[in-house]
Formats: C-alpha cells, sequence, structure tokens
C-alpha cells in the first residue's frame, strides 16, 4: 500500500508538470512564448501547491516518525535514566566530592577543636556533638555517593517496572497509533487528512492542524528528556545538596535540592502511573466515550456513548494523557514541595 | 480503506483542478488542453467550473462544509451525552483496576507488616522514656489502622466516587441540562454562521473593492499607456465599459488577493481583457458563462479568504477543547487518584511524609468534588438563564441588521467559559483543603 500510495503522488505531480509543459508547448505553438504570465502563472501555481505539499507531507512525515518512535519505544523511554556508574556522571561527581571533602574535614576539625578546647554551655556543647555525627555521617554519604544513587536510579526503575507491568501499555499505543497516525504512509488517520487538507485551503490552517502533534511529539517527548537532563544534574550536585543539609545555615537550600532530585527521579514511576491510568482509562470507557467525530447531517444522530462513531477526529484520554505527561513535572514540582524535615 | 478513500478524494479533488488550471494557462486564457473545451459549449462550462477562482471558491466552501460537520458531531454529542460524561466515574472494583490496586496493597502491606513488627520490637526490648513509648504505641495504632485501610482502599475510594455520583446525579436532576447545552451548542453554531458570513462581506468589501482596486487601475495614466503599447487608444468614453472588464479579471484574481497590479504594472490578464475588448468592439463577458460556480459566488459577493473565519475557529476551539479536554482530564486524574490510593494511606501514616500523604489526599478528594462542580455550573447556567430578566439573555455586541440573530449572547459566553473553568475556579477555592 505505502509503494502505491507513493506511486499514485508520483503520478500525480508527473501529471501536472506534462500538463504545464504541454501548455507550454501550445503557448509556443501560438507564439504566445514571449508573454511569459502564462508559463509564470503556471510556474506559481505548481509552486503554490509545491510549497503547501511540502510542508504538509514534511510536517506529517516528521511528526509522525517521532510519534512512532514514542509509541513503539514507550516503556523504553519511560524506564530511561542516566547511569551514575558512567565516567561522564562520575567524573563530575568525583570533581565535587573531592572539593568538599577538605571542608568537611575543616568543619569536623573545627567541631572537635571547641569540644575539647571550648568551654561551652551543655546545649551548646551538645548541638556541637550532634553537628559532629551529622559531619562524620555526611562524609560518608558523600563518599558513597554514586553507590547510594545507583540505589534511588534501581529503584525507580523497579517501581517503574513494576507499575508498568500492571497493564498492557499496547492499549494507550495502540489507541494513538489510531488517532496521530503510525510512522506507516498507508495509515491515515483523519486528523492526518484534516492536516493535509486544510494546509491546501490555507496554510495557517495547516499550522493550527499540527498543535496537537506538536504536543504530543515537542510536550511528551521532550519532558522525558528534560527529566532525563535533570535527573542527571541532580546526580552530580548529590554531594553539595548533603553538604549544605548537615548546616543550619544552609538546611533549607540543601533540603530543596534533595527534593528536586527525589522529584524528579520519581517523577519517573509517576509517569508509568499516567501511562496505566490511560491504558485503564482506555479499556474501561464505553465505546465512543470523548471521542470527537464527524456527524453528517440527516443521519441519524449517532449516541456517542456505545457506538461506533463515523470517523473519529480526536480521542481525547489519550490526547490529555500526553498533556498530562508533559505538565507531570510542574504536577510533581507543585504538589510534593517541602515533604523533607 | 475509508481513510484511504477519503484521502484519494481529497487528493484528486486537490490537484486536479490544479492540473486542469494549469492546461488552461490562466484566468481567462483559451489555449491548452481545456481550450477546445472553452470553445465548444456545453463543455465550456467545464472549463468555467475549473478556473482558478473557482477552485478557491471551491476549497473554502469544502472547508466550511467539513467544519459544519465536525461542528454538527461536536453539538451532537454534547446534546445527547453531556450528563453522562460528567457522571461518569472509573470503577475501582472492576477487575482491571483492582488487580493494580491489589498489586500495590500486597506491596504496601509487606512494609507495614515490617514497621509494625519493628514498632513492636522496640516498644518490647528497648527501655525507652514514657513519652517515647506513648509515642511508640500511638505509632503502632496508627499503622494496624493504616494496613487495615489499604487492604479496603478500593471499597473506600468507590464509597467516595458513590457519594460523588449520587449527589451530582441529584443536582442535575434538579435541573434542565438542555439549557446549558443550548447556550453551548448556540455559540459553537453562531460562531460557524459567523465564518459563514465574515466570507460573504457583501457592501462594505465589494465597495472597498471598486474604490482601491478597481478605480484605481481605470483612472491610471498607466493603463493608456500601456494600452498605447498594445496599439489601442483609450478615451474617456471606455472607461464606463471596461469597469465591469476590469472588476472581473480583479474578482478572479489569483489565489483572491484582488491586486490589480504586479510589479508596479496592470497585470498583464487585465490588459488582455481591455485589449480584447477594445479589439472586438464589445463589452467581454469576462469569458465566463453565467452558469459557473464563479459567477454564482460572484453575484453572492463571497470571498475566497478563510482569514476570516480564524477568530471564530479559534474560539470553536477554545470551547471544544476546553469542554472535552476538563471532562477527560478529571476521568485520567480520578483513575490516576484511584491506583495511587494505597499510596495515599501510606504516605499518611508516616511523620516523615505525612505532607506528601496529605495533597495526594487533597488531590484525590479535589477531583472527585470536581465532578459536583461540574453539575453545579450546569445548574447554575440553567437557572441564571431561566431567572434572567427580559431581553437580557439576547444582550450581544451588535450587528447590524438583517444578521442580529448571529449574534453571539454575552451570558452565552460566559456559559460555556463556566463551564470550561469550574475545575479552575475549584482549585482556587480549595487551596489548603485540609486542616495541617
Amino acid at each position: 500500500m505505502k509503494k502505491r500510495i507513493k506511486l499514485f503522488a508520483l503520478g500525480t505531480i508527473g501529471m501536472l508538470v506534462l500538463l504545464c509543459m504541454v501548455q507550454i508547448a501550445l503557448a509556443a505553438g501560438e507564439g504566445w512564448l514571449t508573454r511569459t504570465h502564462i508559463s509564470k502563472m503556471s510556474m506559481s501555481e505548481i509552486m503554490h501547491f509545491a510549497k503547501r505539499t511540502i510542508y504538509a507531507v514534511y510536517s506529517l512525515k516528521e511528526s509522525r516518525e517521532d510519534i512512532g518512535y514514542l509509541l513503539a519505544n514507550l516503556e523504553d523511554i519511560l524506564l530511561m535514566n542516566p547511569d551514575p556508574q558512567s565516567p561522564d556522571v562520575k567524573d563530575p561527581l568525583g570533581f565535587f566530592i573531592m572539593m568538599l571533602y577538605p571542608l568537611y574535614v575543616l568543619a569536623i576539625a573545627l567541631t572537635a577543636f571547641y569540644l575539647l578546647l571550648v568551654s561551652g554551655t551543655p546545649p551548646g556543647r551538645a548541638k556541637a556533638k550532634s553537628l559532629l555525627v551529622n559531619f562524620t555521617a555526611g562524609m560518608v554519604v558523600i563518599s558513597l555517593s554514586p553507590l547510594i544513587m545507583e540505589a534511588v536510579i534501581g529503584l525507580s526503575v523497579k517501581t517503574t517496572e513494576s507499575i508498568l507491568s500492571q497493564t498492557d501499555v499496547e492499549i494507550l499505543t495502540s489507541n494513538m497509533a489510531a488517532v496521530f497516525g503510525s510512522s506507516e504512509w498507508d495509515s491515515f488517520c483523519p486528523l492526518c487528512i484534516a492536516h493535509f487538507f486544510l494546509t491546501f485551503v490555507e496554510v495557517e490552517l495547516g499550522y493550527y492542524t499540527f498543535i496537537p502533534f506538536f504536543i504530543v511529539v515537542w510536550g511528551a517527548l521532550v519532558v522525558f528528556i528534560i527529566r532525563f537532563l535533570a535527573v542527571t544534574l541532580w546526580i552530580i550536585l548529590f554531594p553539595v545538596a548533603v553538604f549544605l543539609y548537615s548546616f543550619d545555615l544552609t538546611k533549607d537550600l540543601g533540603r530543596n535540592m534533595l527534593e528536586q532530585l527525589i522529584l524528579w527521579t520519581m517523577l519517573q514511576a509517576f509517569n508509568a502511573s499516567i501511562v496505566v491510568a490511560a491504558a485503564l482509562c482506555l479499556i474501561q470507557k464505553p465505546v465512543g466515550f470523548m471521542s470527537v467525530s464527524f456527524q453528517l447531517p440527516a443521519l441519524p444522530a449517532e449516541a456517542g456513548i456505545g457506538t461506533e462513531p463515523t470517523m473519529v477526529m480526536l480521542d481525547f484520554i489519550p490526547f490529555m494523557a500526553c498533556i498530562l505527561i508533559t505538565l507531570a513535572p510542574l504536577f510533581m514540582l507543585r504538589l510534593f514541595r517541602n515533604f523533607l524535615p | 480503506m475509508k481513510n484511504r478513500i477519503i484521502a484519494l478524494i481529497a487528493i484528486i479533488m486537490l490537484f486536479a483542478p490544479a492540473a486542469c488550471m494549469a492546461a488552461s494557462g490562466g484566468t481567462g486564457a483559451a489555449t491548452g488542453i481545456l481550450g477546445f473545451a472553452k470553445k465548444h459549449p456545453p463543455l465550456d462550462k467545464v472549463y468555467d467550473f475549473l478556473r482558478h477562482a473557482n477552485f478557491e471558491h471551491t476549497k473554502l466552501i469544502l472547508y466550511l462544509t467539513l467544519l459544519g460537520f465536525f461542528i454538527n458531531g461536536v453539538t451532537t454529542d454534547i446534546a445527547l451525552n453531556l450528563r453522562d460524561y460528567i457522571l461518569m466515574n472509573p470503577s475501582p472494583t472492576e477487575p482491571e483496576v483492582l488487580n493494580v490496586m491489589n498489586f500495590f496493597i500486597s506491596l504496601l502491606q509487606g512494609v507495614y507488616v515490617l514497621a509494625i513488627g519493628a514498632t513492636a520490637f522496640y516498644i518490647m526490648f528497648f527501655s525507652i522514656s514514657p513519652k517515647q513509648r506513648a509515642n511508640a504505641k500511638y505509632m503502632l495504632g496508627k499503622l494496624i489502622i493504616g494496613v487495615l485501610l489499604i487492604s479496603i482502599s478500593p471499597f473506600i475510594i468507590k464509597l467516595l466516587f458513590d457519594f460523588s455520583y449520587s449527589m451530582t446525579e441529584q443536582i442535575l436532576d434538579q435541573t434542565d441540562t438542555d439549557a446549558a447545552v443550548e447556550q453551548y451548542n448556540d455559540v459553537l453554531w453562531k460562531s460557524y454562521w459567523l465564518s459563514v458570513l465574515t466570507i460573504s462581506a457583501p457592501v462594505i468589501l465589494d465597495e472597498g473593492i471598486r474604490e482601491y482596486a478597481i478605480l484605481p487601475i481605470l483612472k491610471d495614466r498607466r493603463l493608456k499607456g500601456m494600452a498605447k503599447a498594445r496599439g489601442i487608444e483609450l478615451d474617456a468614453g471606455w472607461m464606463g465599459k471596461l469597469e465591469s472588464v476590469v472588476e472581473g479579471e480583479v474578482r478572479s484574481s489569483t489565489y483572491g488577493t484582488y491586486a490589480g497590479y504586479t510589479g508596479g504594472f496592470v497585470r498583464e490578464d487585465i490588459m488582455d481583457e481591455v485589449e480584447k475588448t477594445v479589439k472586438e468592439g464589445t463589452k467581454a463577458s469576462m469569458s465566463r458563462s453565467k452558469w459557473g460556480v464563479e459567477d454564482i459566488l460572484h453575484r453572492l459577493k463571497l470571498l475566497p479568504k478563510p482569514d476570516f473565519t480564524f477568530p471564530f475557529l479559534m474560539t470553536q476551539m477554545l470551547f471544544i477543547f476546553g469542554l472535552y479536554g476538563m471532562l477527560a482530564l478529571r476521568y485520567l486524574m480520578m483513575m490516576l487518584w484511584t491506583i495511587l490510593f494505597p499510596f495515599t494511606i501510606f504516605f499518611t501514616t508516616f511523620e516523615l511524609t505525612k505532607g506528601l500523604g496529605r495533597n495526594m489526599i487533597e488531590q484525590t478528594i479535589f477531583w472527585t468534588v470536581v465532578q459536583v462542580f461540574f453539575a453545579l455550573s450546569v445548574a447554575t447556567i440553567s437557572a441564571g438563564f431561566a431567572i434572567l430578566p427580559e431581553g437580557f439573555e439576547y444582550f450581544s455586541v451588535g450587528l447590524p441588521a438583517p444578521f442580529e440573530f448571529l449574534a453571539i449572547s454575552i451570558f452565552s459566553l460566559a456559559a460555556c467559559g463556566l463551564l470550561i473553568l469550574s475545575p479552575i475556579l475549584l482549585l482556587i477555592l480549595s487551596q489548603r483543603l485540609l486542616a495541617p
């Protein structure tokens, strides 16, 4: 089918070119070659359609390829995490650890000096003793940073895997493929046809019909990549966060940094929960629920629930799932802040 | 298969006229493959139909027709199913959802058992102060209650959904949902017909075209100069006769731009028609039969420019995506918080994660109560319109006669806004819902 459609498209373009050439030849026969407006007009019309065809075809092609990639690899993308043991992460992490060791040693030495040689009040001495324990524990923790991060990432991956195993993610991906089309050219979805047609009506309309594809690809896919980068950043800054958490003066900053690390890491499980919830919604919902379709007049009105619609333009459950995945970081950061003591 | 057929038809419709236009060599030309058709009636009607300007009009009419079908689909769906969309809740006791929740419950029960064991060990074998012992016993009680609650969490959340469902149903039964649906559909349909109206701005644009596009050409000395270069003399007597010729060519201009000039000179095809008119000594019929689509559309003064429809299209899309999006989002969020409910109870049990647990409970309650708020919005709209003073329900930005029946009432717009924004209003009202 793919080959047939390609042949058809080529045939149509070939017909256009042939007709223009015939026209120019006929015009030349009637002495109109000097009046170049005819060939110009034919050329301008060809360019008019060529520009719009190129935009419609390539915008659809690129976005459907990306959507096809996202849908084919949704589970792998959800489970994507930086490797704390890889040199690209371990080296900057090691740099910060090395930078903080002397500071910890200095802090421990000063606290020990205070305890041994300065006659302080009992509460002051108690606080100094707890600080000493904190510093020692902090130093041990930052020394084990790569292993701790690996454990945290491993926990997140295992949690996400167990959440995803509870339902069949294929249900969501197949629904999304039906709405947005897969990368195969023989699966024209109504949204793709609308985009193609409206581009020829007016290019601006083609920009607006491209928005759903844009949200899915550059919304959902980009958020996964942003999460990957954020987790990498907070892994590298983990020793600094632990160091800052040790002091009362910088405890808030340290706590925020640790919260960010935990939230961005657990976002993976949250995204998996969204995917599972969307799949369960698609299983449970009646046929036609939340599906916007064309309704030809003079035909009997179709009850949306329980009846297969004529031509579904957009199924809102998978679409909103993509929007929710895009907004999930904002959700988590807004709702789950300040949870550490 | 259906989609492929539609795609093929669309491609043929879009490309075939263009191909024929290329063959016919542009507006008004009579050469090319269709030149034969033009010279041999009744095939000239086929030629007229395939003229470029008709193509632009045809595209626009097709776009508006398909948009009309889409709006029809949306309004029919809302009229039949809005009540069901508001009432629809996920079912926590269905096997698919129950399996997921049971998996999480079994995980958390293990953690609870561990925590209960550790607390009991702490109480029994550690010598601690009375205050610490009291805290540990309190914690033990919380843990036991917690493990009982997560074991029955699907039924707790089902109870919450059933309570919300019955409240919503009772509110919807007290009111006439058709009134709210009517206002919503009214806005969609009126904005659609306003889109159709904008492409047929009869008087102003027509006068505008005459004043700004046609008369300047007739008064332009360059017209006389260009005509002289072609060997024809134009005197004042010709100006009246040429107005219809120039008007016809301007109206059927490329892509509806109504530009009579290209590169600072009067368009060549206009000059061709002028030359033809003067040489033949007759008023050109603009190479157009009376039955061409363009003639009919020209008489109806329709413009092939969809740009004017964009503001209305944006309004329609905002309301459609807003309402469907909010309803779909509510259903999705309720499903999400249903499967996370065991974790909600778990996090609430421990002091360290109590804040997290409280936020999750707030979200669960919030997205459940959104259903009631939707019903209240529908009831408010219905009641509001019922008690509006006479004539106020049609208060709107005025449209000139005879189009005032297409004016969208401000109250209809407000009703649509309320339906879409009700979750956000509830979100603002329910900040810090639970006690700290």
